[in-house]
C-alpha cells in the first residue's frame, strides 16, 4: 500500500525549479515581458464534441448519425464554406464567437488531431500536453517553451488558474503560479501587524533553504518561495477593474483574473485555464434550453466574449493569443443515451487581436460511414484528423512567441498554410 | 489538526480548503483519481495548506499558548517545545534558526501572555507549513 509520503514525493523527484530570488523579479518580469504577447490556453476538459462546435449542417449524413442531437440547420449561426466548399456553422449559442468571427478575430482549425488518436482521456490529455505522443510522461510543451527563455525565470512568466500545476506546463526548472483564485492567492497569518510581517520573512527565509538530498522537500520549499515572491503582484492583479461584466461563474472569474493580470503588466508570458464538462457520454442535448451542451456553450460564449471586449477596450487584444484544445472530438454517430462516446479530432479556436480569422482552416470531415472514407477513422466511427495539433503549436511558438518550434517540440512540424496567426 | 487541537474548530471550515488543495473528499478530480507528486504542491496549493495552518493555530491560539506556558523560559525554549508538539521532520539547522529569528523578534522578551499568545501560534503556522511537515 502506497504510504502518504510516496503519495506526496511520486513524480516530484523528476522535476525542479529554479527562479530569479525576489529583488531580481521585477526586472524580469520587465525584460522577460517585453514583448508583451501572451499566450492563453485554454483546456476544454472531457472531450469537446467538434461536431456540435462546428456543425457540418449540410452533410447529408449528419441527421442520420445523429437523430435526437443534429443541430437543424436553419439554426445553426453560418460561418460560410471551408476550402472543400463544405458550409459549415457555430452552435447556435455561441453568438458572441460568431461576431469575433465577424470582425476576423476567431480563427478555427479543423479537425485537429494526431495518428491513433487515443480515447483515453489520460493518455489524450497527457498527449496534447506534451506534444509527445510516443512519450506522454515527460515534461509540457508550455513548459519546454518556458524553459527556453532567458534563464532565471520570473516565477510569474506562467499562471495557471487551476489549483494544480498542467502537465502542459510542467518542466524542469519552471515554476508556475498557479491561481485557481486571486483572493486566496495570499499569505494568512493568526496575527496582526509587526508580527504578520515577522511571519512572513520567516516564512520566505524558510523556504529558501534547498536541501540538496531531499529533492522532493526542495521541490515544495521552491514552491513556497515562488509563492512568497508573488502574492504581492497577485494582489495587484485582484484590484483590476473590468471593462465589461465577467459571467459569475468559474471560467468567467478565471478570464477576468487573467485580463487583470494582463492589465497589470505582471509580466506574464503564457496562462493555462480550463472549462470542463465536456464529456457527454449521456442526455447531451444540443438544443434544449436547458441542454447540457447548450450550457457549455453558453459558459464557453459568454466568458471568452467578456474577454475579447474587455481585451479589446484595454488595448490588449493585440497582444492576445488564446488558443482552445481538447483530448479528442467525439464520436460521430450518437449512443443510446442520447449522447456521444470517447472519438478522435475536433477543431481548436484561436482568438486574438491578430489573429487572421474569419476563416476556417483546413476542411471538414465527410460523414459517410463508408470505412473506405479517408477523413473518418475507426471504421467510420470517429473524425480522422488532417492538421496535426503539434503543426498548430509549432506556429504559435514560431509567429507569436518568437520561439524555436524545432527545439520545443521535438521535430519540425511546421505547416505551411497553417497561417491563423 | 490533531497536533494543534481543533477544540471549536468547524469541520465545515475545512471543506474549502480541502477543495483548494486538490483533496476534496470522495471527488476526485477526474475518473483517474486524484494526482500523485507535484500537482499537490503547486505555488496556490501551498498557499492554501500554509492559511489553512494559519487558520488553525489563529483558533487555537490560547490553546497553544497555554499549553506552551512552561516553555516560556526562553524564545528557544518554546521553538523546541513546538517542534516537539507538532512532531516536525527533522528540520536543518538553518529552518531552525529562521523559527528562532522569528520567536526572538521581540523588544525584551518576557514570556508574557501576550507573547506567548503571538509566538506560539505564529511558529504553528511556520512549522505547520514548512516544506518538510509536508512530509511527515
Amino acid at each position: 500500500m502506497i504510504t502518504r509520503r510516496e503519495f506526496f514525493k511520486g513524480g516530484i523527484a523528476a522535476f525542479t525549479v529554479g527562479f530569479a530570488a525576489p529583488e531580481f523579479l521585477s526586472d524580469l518580469a520587465r525584460a522577460q515581458g517585453s514583448s508583451s504577447r501572451n499566450l492563453v490556453v485554454l483546456d476544454l476538459t472531457g472531450g469537446n464534441d467538434g461536431l456540435s462546435l462546428l456543425v457540418p449542417y449540410t452533410d447529408p449524413f449528419y441527421v442520420s448519425r445523429r437523430p435526437t442531437l443534429a443541430i437543424p440547420a436553419g439554426t445553426v449561426l453560418q460561418v460560410g464554406t471551408d476550402s472543400s466548399g463544405k458550409a459549415l456553422g457555430l452552435h447556435p449559442r455561441l453568438t458572441g464567437l460568431k461576431e469575433i468571427f465577424n470582425q476576423g478575430r476567431l480563427a478555427i482549425i479543423q479537425r485537429a488531431g494526431y495518428q491513433n488518436s487515443s480515447r483515453s482521456h489520460f493518455s489524450g490529455t497527457d498527449i496534447w500536453s506534451t506534444a509527445n505522443p510516443p512519450n506522454t510522461q515527460g515534461s509540457g510543451w508550455m513548459g519546454r517553451y518556458l524553459s527556453t527563455l532567458k534563464a532565471p525565470l520570473d516565477p510569474l512568466a506562467a499562471w495557471t488558474a487551476t489549483g494544480d500545476t498542467p502537465h502542459a506546463l510542467q518542466a524542469s526548472g519552471v515554476a508556475v503560479a498557479a491561481v485557481p483564485s486571486v483572493a486566496g492567492y495570499a499569505f494568512n497569518s493568526p496575527n496582526t501587524g509587526n508580527e504578520l510581517a515577522l511571519e512572513r520573512t520567516a516564512a520566505a527565509n524558510i523556504a529558501s533553504h534547498v536541501p540538496i538530498d531531499q529533492p522532493h522537500v526542495a521541490f515544495v520549499g521552491a514552491s513556497v518561495q515562488a509563492a512568497m515572491a508573488t502574492i504581492d503582484r497577485v494582489a495587484a492583479v485582484g484590484k483590476y477593474k473590468p471593462s465589461v461584466v465577467y459571467p459569475n461563474n468559474g471560467f468567467g472569474l478565471a478570464l477576468q483574473a487573467i485580463a487583470g493580470a494582463m492589465a497589470t503588466g505582471i509580466g506574464t508570458k503564457v496562462f493555462f485555464l480550463q472549462t470542463g464538462g465536456f464529456d457527454t457520454h449521456a442526455s447531451q442535448d444540443t438544443t434544449g434550453a436547458n441542454g447540457a451542451y447548450v450550457k457549455l456553450m453558453g459558459t464557453l460564449n459568454d466568458g471568452l466574449m467578456a474577454f475579447f471586449d474587455d481585451l479589446k477596450n484595454t488595448g490588449l487584444l493585440g497582444d492576445t493569443l488564446l488558443l482552445s484544445f481538447s483530448e479528442f472530438g467525439r464520436r460521430i454517430t450518437e449512443n443510446g443515451s442520447k449522447g456521444t462516446d470517447h472519438g478522435a479530432a475536433s477543431p481548436m479556436l484561436a482568438i486574438g487581436g491578430l489573429v487572421r480569422g474569419g476563416q476556417l482552416y483546413g476542411t471538414a470531415a465527410s460523414l459517410n460511414p463508408d470505412p473506405s472514407n479517408p477523413t473518418l477513422e475507426n471504421n467510420g466511427a470517429d473524425v480522422h484528423f488532417e492538421t496535426d495539433f503539434r503543426s498548430v503549436y509549432a506556429k504559435v511558438i514560431d509567429n507569436w512567441l518568437g520561439g524555436d518550434s524545432v527545439a520545443v517540440l521535438g521535430g519540425n512540424f511546421k505547416k505551411a498554410g497553417l497561417d491563423f496567426v | 489538526m490533531k497536533e494543534t487541537g481543533w477544540t471549536g474548530f468547524s469541520l465545515g471550515s475545512t471543506l474549502s480548503p480541502l477543495i483548494s488543495m486538490g483533496q476534496q473528499l470522495f471527488e476526485p478530480p477526474d475518473v483517474a483519481g486524484w494526482s500523485l507528486g507535484q500537482d499537490w504542491f503547486s505555488t496556490g496549493a501551498m498557499l492554501t495548506r500554509m492559511n489553512f495552518a494559519s487558520a488553525l493555530a489563529s483558533n487555537q491560539k490560547f490553546r497553544l499558548a497555554t499549553a506552551a506556558a512552561g516553555a516560556k523560559q526562553s524564545p528557544q525554549a518554546l521553538v523546541n517545545y513546538m517542534l516537539s508538539r507538532l512532531t516536525a521532520a527533522d528540520v536543518s539547522g538553518a529552518v531552525y534558526n529562521d523559527l528562532l529569528a522569528y520567536a526572538s523578534a521581540v523588544t525584551t522578551w518576557t514570556g508574557s501572555d501576550a507573547q506567548l499568545q503571538a509566538k506560539t501560534p505564529g511558529l504553528a503556522h511556520l512549522i505547520l507549513g514548512s516544506a518538510e511537515y509536508q512530509f511527515l
